[in-house]
């Protein structure tokens, strides 16, 4: 039964540009608060200046998925005076694929008849049953879109490969729920880098952390700084000024990762970070090994530090490790440091 | 190429395993081997050269013979001994070379060189092996350089002083004795001199410190605060009972609290200490005496007294007290330390409780949802064990369809009420952008109104002209249409000659017909002359015996025959005529056709003429009007 599934739809919009050259929020179902309609609006490539038409953008904001596919008007249509239109889904689960093909079907559905009662018939189907009928004779099936497929269709061998020994400092920022920036002047860029990040910490297959498209205003900072540790892209390069949002930098088109001051005590490295980076870098540069082997090799050696770990918080009392604990082993001091900030971030810590 | 042998390595510099191609060319064998070598060769000797055995550079002489020279000058100018026979001879056999090579090696490691070298490695110029040994050996030899720099230059020196001198060493020896007796002297003024000693019936000290202590004591020093010893020079005073100073002139130091432990301790060790007999010796009881007692309490109160008397005065006497001032200045600089470090404590100690205030408010927090999950999972226990009972997947279903059913609810009255929300927002956006074109001055809508109507009636007179327009092209339509009837010279001929074709199909087939008709008439008379004749003879037949039975008969038949036969020749001869006639019509009319014809030949003839002259015409026209025109 696709009950379960489809509650984690929200919403649907829509928004057009017409001949004039107006954007409009034309309508949704059932309803998207003001704060939200103003952030879609702004995210939804036809509110911007430029003529550049980005097919398909994903973001989140206050833990609402949202995906707006946008397209250009056609001959034939029943569209009159619409040059483009978006669709925005939002929903409460992460997965791009499976959003941008439903938000395909109803993109044709739309632009064919010309009202969105056809459309919501589709989306109400989408919602009770699970799958909807499209244009070519096929369907929409949501089962065939599973979260765990979402959560690998990222590319982690282009991410090691591209910054080789310095993605363990991603790895450890990852790690320590710390705050990661990410900046590229192409959104498709960054939603394609930022996507895959969270799979460095595959053990807790949290990708609320994931904020792949922010802008610097206010509303948006104030729901990112809400989350302790996050991974955030940027299109605007205002944001490497902006060193009280991060504690890692990381600069896309100039392959550069960078760590903030008020960071680098926590972010120490030694030894036993050596030893994952290699293996990332091993795993990633094998050229038979697919993406998720890679991801299943990172999450392999995760679990042995935190088996690690909690076999050390098990020697203490009420199963929470101390700092005298970790004293106690004698680590050489970047490991006791990151092991202690690991600890806290595992909720190992005697608080 | 020795692939398969067991000695793999081709020596470099042998021609062992050379190959020869068909025409007897050495075949160069390139292995990846030889060209590393050769690059660490090349190392090698910059090496050396840097090093500054100058020989590797002599182009003649053979890379072993470079090798192995610079590495023994390497070893002897490391200070070893190396037993080597330096005058090479140019073709050494394997077994001197060998000798050679292995002598080096055995001084190595009493180098305690780390790389490890085989002898057959340096004589088969295995320079890959060879570079890490030549490179340390380098390294040694100029640090052995810089280290023995000195003593080199000042034996040389010494050398140099054996049997010359400079003017200044002159000047030197001069001076020498003068100087010597000044500084012995000086050393001797300013000599420590021990002031106590130590009885012999106090016992040995135990521990270093205290021993160390009760020596600098003796000679009069305290150890640890004051930059002078202040309690000796009062022991002194009161030893000599000369009339002291008056303490605010002593230089005392001002930490009290400090002297008062150090008291203790001194007051300890300097009892089992007695003055030098070289001093006032008959105060010995007394001073000891002195010392046990109230000498802490007097020193405390001349320290304090100095303090008031060394802040009222300070300004007067800067500058004999400089020691003083330093240390009251390190002193004042500390003290500020301390305060910013108690201030920090404090901020960081402030910092550190709301945190922790913080932490606490987060883990109430946490407590409570705990609770409240606690409580959900209580309740959701229950609904199981009441859920039990019934069947589960047809439960299953009915939760789903009823969960789905809720949320369609809920989400069509959320739909309304946004619509009725967005309607609203809509139309207020709809005022407002009517609200901001309304608010036009006078003076912009009468522009506004002008506008239009110039507008209105530029687009009338547009209509207009373009209706005239239609209608003069329609006329002119017409009239083209008209002039294109009338035929042009060659469509004329083109149509004459078009008529004379169609005429003469027109006429062939005209005449075929009529000859269809004459033919048609002719076989016609002829059918009918041949019925007749059948008839005729039939008649005959049929009457021929009738007749034949009478006379009478017979000769009416004979008649009849007769008659018919002058019938038959009047016929033909009317025939005969009619067709003579038709012949001299036809002669006639042939007659005609040929005249006709000479009529259209002359025609021709003429018109032809008629071309050649009007040609002669334009031709003597041309060459008139060229003439006229130059």
């Amino acid at each position: 039964m696709a009950g379960v599934e489809t509650q984690l739809m929200l919403s649907v919009g829509l928004i057009e540009k017409d001949v004039n050259g107006d954007v409009l929020w034309v309508w949704c179902y059932p309803s998207v608060s003001a704060e939200l309609r103003d952030v879609l609006l702004s995210k939804c490539c036809l509110t911007l200046d430029s003529s550049m038409l980005h097919t398909f953008v994903f973001g989140q904001f206050s833990r609402t998925w949202y995906y707006i596919t946008t397209v250009e008007v056609h001959e034939p249509t029943a569209l009159k005076k619409v040059t483009h239109f978006s669709i925005v889904l939002t929903a409460k689960d992460f997965n791009p694929e499976k959003y941008a093909a439903f938000s395909r079907v109803l993109c044709r559905m739309y632009s064919k008849h010309g009202s969105p009662v056809r459309m919501m018939e589709g989306y109400i189907a989408v919602l009770t049953k699970g799958m909807c009928q499209n244009d070519e004779n096929g369907s929409f099936l949501v089962k065939d879109y599973d979260a765990q497929k979402a959560y690998l269709a990222g590319s982690i061998k282009d991410v090691v490969s591209q910054f080789g020994m310095e993605s363990i400092i991603l790895y450890t920022a990852l790690m320590l729920k710390k705050r990661v920036v990410v900046h590229h002047p192409r959104i498709e860029a960054v939603l394609e880098f930022t996507r895959v990040l969270p799979a460095l910490t595959w053990h807790r297959k949290d990708w609320s952390i994931l904020h792949p498209y922010v802008h610097l205003n206010e509303r948006e900072l104030e729901s990112l700084r809400l989350c302790t540790g996050y991974v955030a892209g940027f299109v605007d390069p205002e944001i490497s000024n902006r060193s009280d949002l991060f504690d890692v930098y990381v600069n896309l088109p100039d392959s550069e990762i960078t760590v903030s001051q008020n960071a680098k005590e926590a972010m120490l490295m030694g030894k036993l970070h050596r030893d994952v980076g290699l293996l990332m870098v091993q795993s990633a540069e094998h050229a038979d090994r697919t993406d998720s082997q890679v991801i299943k090799d990172i999450s392999v050696k995760t679990k042995e530090i935190l088996a690690n770990l909690t076999s050390l918080a098990e020697e203490c009392e009420n199963s929470k490790i101390t700092l005298e604990t970790l004293k106690q082993r004698r680590f050489p001091p970047a490991t006791e440091s990151f092991l202690f900030h690991l600890a806290a971030a595992e909720q190992l810590l005697k608080i | 190429m020795a692939a398969t042998s067991v000695f793999s390595r081709v020596r470099t510099g042998s021609k062992i395993g050379a190959q020869y191609d068909q025409e007897g060319n050495l075949i160069q064998v390139e292995t990846r081997e030889d060209e590393e070598q050769n690059i660490k060769l090349s190392e090698i000797l910059d090496l050396l050269l840097a090093a500054g055995y100058f020989r590797a550079r002599i182009k003649g002489l053979s890379p072993f013979d470079k090798v192995v020279g610079g590495m023994t000058w390497c070893i002897t100018t490391c200070n070893f001994d190396i037993d080597v026979d330096l005058l090479f001879q140019e073709n050494s056999t394997i077994g001197q070379k060998i000798a050679l090579t292995e002598k080096i090696v055995s001084v190595l490691p009493k180098m305690k060189c780390p790389h490890r070298l085989e002898p057959h490695q340096i004589q088969g110029l295995d320079f890959i092996h060879i570079f890490p040994v030549v490179q340390w050996l380098v390294k040694r030899a100029i640090e052995t350089r810089e280290e023995m720099g000195d003593y080199i230059r000042s034996y040389s020196v010494a050398q140099f002083q054996k049997t010359h001198s400079t003017p200044e060493d002159d000047e030197f020896m001069q001076r020498k004795e003068k100087a010597i007796r000044t500084v012995v002297h000086v050393s001797d003024v300013y000599k420590p001199q021990r002031k106590y000693k130590r009885q012999v019936d106090a016992g040995k000290l135990i521990d270093e410190e205290s021993r160390v202590h009760s020596t600098l004591l003796e000679y009069g020093r305290r150890y640890g605060f004051s930059k002078q010893s202040k309690e000796d020079k009062v022991e002194d005073r009161k030893l000599s009972q000369a009339p002291g100073l008056p303490p605010g002139m002593t230089e005392l130091s001002e930490e009290e609290d400090l002297q008062a432990a150090e008291e203790l301790r001194i007051k300890t060790l300097m009892t089992n200490m007695a003055a030098m007999a070289t001093e006032e010796g008959r105060l010995t009881a007394s001073t000891v005496g002195h010392i046990v007692g109230l000498q802490s309490e007097e020193i405390k109160q001349i320290a304090s007294e100095y303090a008031e008397k060394m802040e009222r005065s300070a300004e007067d006497r800067p500058e004999r007290y400089g020691p003083a001032q330093q240390h009251r200045r390190q002193m004042a600089s500390l003290n500020k330390q301390i305060q910013q470090k108690t201030k920090q404590l404090e901020e960081l100690h402030a910092k550190h409780l709301e945190v922790q205030a913080g932490c606490e408010e987060a883990k109430i927090k946490l407590l409570e949802a705990s609770e409240l999950t606690d409580k959900l999972e209580r309740e959701l226990g229950a609904l199981e064990e009441v859920e039990s009972l019934a069947d589960s997947s047809i439960l299953e279903k009915l939760r789903a369809l009823v969960a789905m059913n809720e949320n369609l609810k809920s989400q069509e009255q959320e739909f309304r009420t946004h619509c009725r929300e967005e309607m609203a927002r809509l139309q207020q956006g709809i005022e407002g952008l009517k609200m901001e074109s309304g608010e036009d001055t006078e003076d912009e809508k009468e522009r506004n109104q002008l506008i239009e109507k110039q507008y209105k009636t530029d687009r009338d007179k547009l209509q207009k002209i373009r209706l005239l327009l239609a209608r003069r092209n329609r006329e002119i339509a017409i009239l083209q249409r008209k002039i294109d009837e009338v035929p042009s010279r060659a469509e004329l001929t083109q149509y004459q000659k078009r008529f004379i074709e169609l005429y003469g199909q027109v006429s062939a087939t005209h005449k075929e017909t009529k000859q269809f008709f004459t033919l048609y008439n002719t076989l016609d008379d002829k059918k009918v002359f041949l019925e007749k004749e059948v008839n005729l003879l039939n008649s005959i037949h049929d009457n021929f015996q009738q007749a034949m039975a009478s006379s009478g008969a017979k000769e009416q038949f004979l008649r009849q025959m007769e008659q018919i036969v002058e019938g038959i020749k009047q016929n033909r001869i009317k025939m005969e005529k009619k067709k003579q006639e038709n012949k001299m019509r036809r002669d006639q009319l042939n007659d005609e056709y040929l005249e006709l014809l000479e009529k259209q030949r002359l025609y021709f003839k003429t018109v032809k003429d008629f071309k050649e002259e009007c040609r002669k015409n334009e031709m003597l026209l041309s060459k008139l009007r060229a003439k006229g025109a130059s």
